[in-house]
């Protein structure tokens, strides 16, 4: 298992910004393809919203971690926040077929994750919320494969 | 994230350059606000710059289109890159936003669908949707209407009556399904009653004779009179208000007509604006799986089950319907005929009752009735919006193998639909009746 990014974040939805740099960087190291890319970006986007937005009900300054790891072409990142406890696995299936005016939009930034991750877990420790994401990367082809 | 806007023929074109994600998406959102209080309410987002899209995105994309439906306005997408189309639909949202090559097209989609006359532009515009593509291009905007000929109950309670079989002149005929019989003398051909379709003005009727071989007629001499004898038929009465040209997204498996119907349904709430949630269609295409069923013997009084119920009661199934599941033609073509009505969405009437028997506590969301030509595989001749052309040229080369009346599950690669939005369904009054 190899370290390849960490980056702590303060609970500011501007720092989605910089993680998506720092994403972007990563994917340019190990020639991830852009669509893997996007998609690892999403996921965090969506779980870091998720915190930032809901997580905290002081106003204080937090920091939240995230760290990935690669194993093989499996990349695992972990996020890790002192927020309220928050099992993202335990919230309902968003809708996706009512029409326009019945269409409701909650849940589906983790329906996005749960689709596009090929595996999540989660766990609360130490007051902390842990939650680990695994993604299959896919490189382009002429370039060497990841070890 | 930058935004850009501008108005062209009335409709608030708006170039999204960036990433729309939670942290753009509150501004951007208040930037759709102020337009909305500005007075616009249709939209075309061209997405051309967007590299990204997030929840967070949809989510001020869908409060700008739910403020905008209730103008009776639009949002229309244009422009989108894979990764973000793949977005969209995973989240469920390609049957809420219709999407557009370019923005071009988009802007013509918006007077097409208002303007009542005749657009004479072939401008084609195309769907994505997770079981294929669907690209629709306009023909008329004529009210489709519906002739129900008989009683939908007479057949499934088998009880037809001689006095209540209707004739008409094949020439008046081009699209329909239903049972019937062709024959002079209504002796002989009342006991022979069965699956009976008309597609490009050509009969193809399977004769309840125990022989289960069609008759396929193709009437060479157009002033000949002859007529086709019924006791329940759906008459598609208009040509086509669109012509849709479908492939599923694996052409090798195909798709099930449930979701090519599905799909068809859901794209055509945001193709007009007096849409009633029935469809007839008429289809060359190109089928996999076939699952068909046919009736054994006349539905006719004679014949009624004796426990009073409908044919397809489960003690009556058996004598009365042929189920047929065809894996030795799993590349052939079809000409269907179909009728379908979605039952989340339809406009309720007494009507319907002609065309289906609704059962109130079922959980289906959509009822089919679709009537299939069968032929050898036959390839398409132009790739083209022709369907009658294409339609006449499979008649008339192609090898006929048989008729079914299809079951949803069967299944559809690609090929042409000419689609009408059906606004009327009329009981025919018995014209040309021969009551004996």
């Amino acid at each position: 298992m190899q370290k390849c990014f960490s980056m702590k974040l303060k609970n500011e939805l501007e720092e989605i910004i910089r993680m998506s740099k720092l994403i972007d960087k990563f994917g340019d190291e190990h020639n991830i393809t852009p669509d893997t890319l996007y998609e690892i970006n999403l996921a965090l986007e969506e779980i870091l919203t998720n915190i930032i937005s809901y997580g905290f009900e002081d106003k204080l300054k937090h920091n939240i971690f995230i760290e990935g790891h690669l194993h093989n072409n499996i990349l695992k990142i972990k996020i890790e926040d002192d927020g309220i406890a928050f099992d993202p696995l335990s919230i309902k299936e968003p809708d996706l077929e009512s029409n326009i005016e019945e269409r409701q939009i909650g849940g589906l930034g983790i329906h996005l994750v749960k689709t596009l991750m090929q595996n999540i877990s989660y766990l609360r420790e130490n007051e902390k919320n842990v939650l680990i994401l695994e993604k299959l990367l896919k490189c382009t082809e002429d370039l060497i494969p990841i070890k | 994230m930058k935004i850009k806007n501008e108005i062209r023929q009335g409709i608030n074109i708006i170039s999204l350059n960036g990433r729309l994600d939670s942290f753009s998406s509150q501004e951007i959102g208040e930037k759709f606000d102020s337009f909305i209080n500005s007075g616009s309410y249709k939209f075309i987002i061209d997405f051309s710059d967007l590299n990204y899209l997030s929840s967070a995105g949809i989510r001020i994309l869908l409060q700008l289109k739910k403020s905008c439906t209730k103008l009776n306005g639009d949002v229309k997408l244009t422009n989108v890159s894979p990764y973000v189309l793949n977005v969209l639909k995973i989240s469920g949202f390609l049957n809420i936003f219709s999407v557009y090559e370019n923005v071009d097209i988009a802007l013509k989609s918006y007077f097409i669908e208002n303007n009542s006359e005749k657009n004479d532009s072939n401008t084609q515009e195309l769907y994505e949707t997770s079981i294929g593509t669907f690209k629709f291009e306009k023909k008329n905007t004529e009210t489709a209407k519906i002739r129900v000929i008989g009683e939908n109950q007479d057949f499934l309670y088998a009880k037809c009556k001689k006095d209540s079989i209707y004739s008409e002149s094949l020439n008046k005929l081009k699209y329909t399904l239903g049972i019937g019989a062709l024959g002079d003398k209504p002796d002989d051909f009342f006991a022979n009653i069965g699956e009976l379709m008309i597609v490009g003005g050509t009969v193809v009727w399977v004769p309840t004779d125990g022989h289960n071989v069609p008759d396929f007629l193709i009437p060479i001499d157009e002033s000949a009179e002859i007529k086709v004898h019924t006791a329940f038929h759906i008459i598609l009465e208009n040509t086509f208000n669109e012509i849709v040209r479908f492939e599923a997204k694996s052409p090798s498996e195909g798709v099930s007509l449930e979701d090519v119907y599905k799909s068809l349904f859901e794209l055509s709430k945001g193709r007009i604006t007096e849409y009633k949630g029935i469809l007839s269609a008429v289809m060359r295409v190109d089928v996999g799986a076939i699952f068909g069923a046919g009736i054994k013997k006349a539905p006719i009084l004679k014949n009624s089950p004796a426990n009073s119920e409908m044919i397809t009661h489960r003690d009556n199934i058996k004598d009365w319907l042929n189920f047929q599941v065809d894996y030795e033609h799993q590349n052939t073509t079809a000409l269907i005929v179909g009728i379908g009505i979605d039952l989340k969405s339809y406009e309720k009437s007494p009507a319907i009752n002609l065309v289906f028997q609704i059962n109130p506590d079922q959980k289906k969301q959509q009822m089919l009735h679709n009537h299939a030509a069968i032929f050898k595989f036959f390839p398409e001749k132009y790739q083209s919006y022709e369907l009658e052309q294409e339609i006449d040229n499979v008649i008339n080369n192609g090898e006929f193998i048989g008729m079914q009346h299809l079951l949803d599950r069967s299944t559809i690669k690609k090929g042409i639909i000419g689609l009408n939005y059906v606004q009327e369904i009329k009981k025919r009054k018995l014209e040309i009746g021969i009551r004996t």
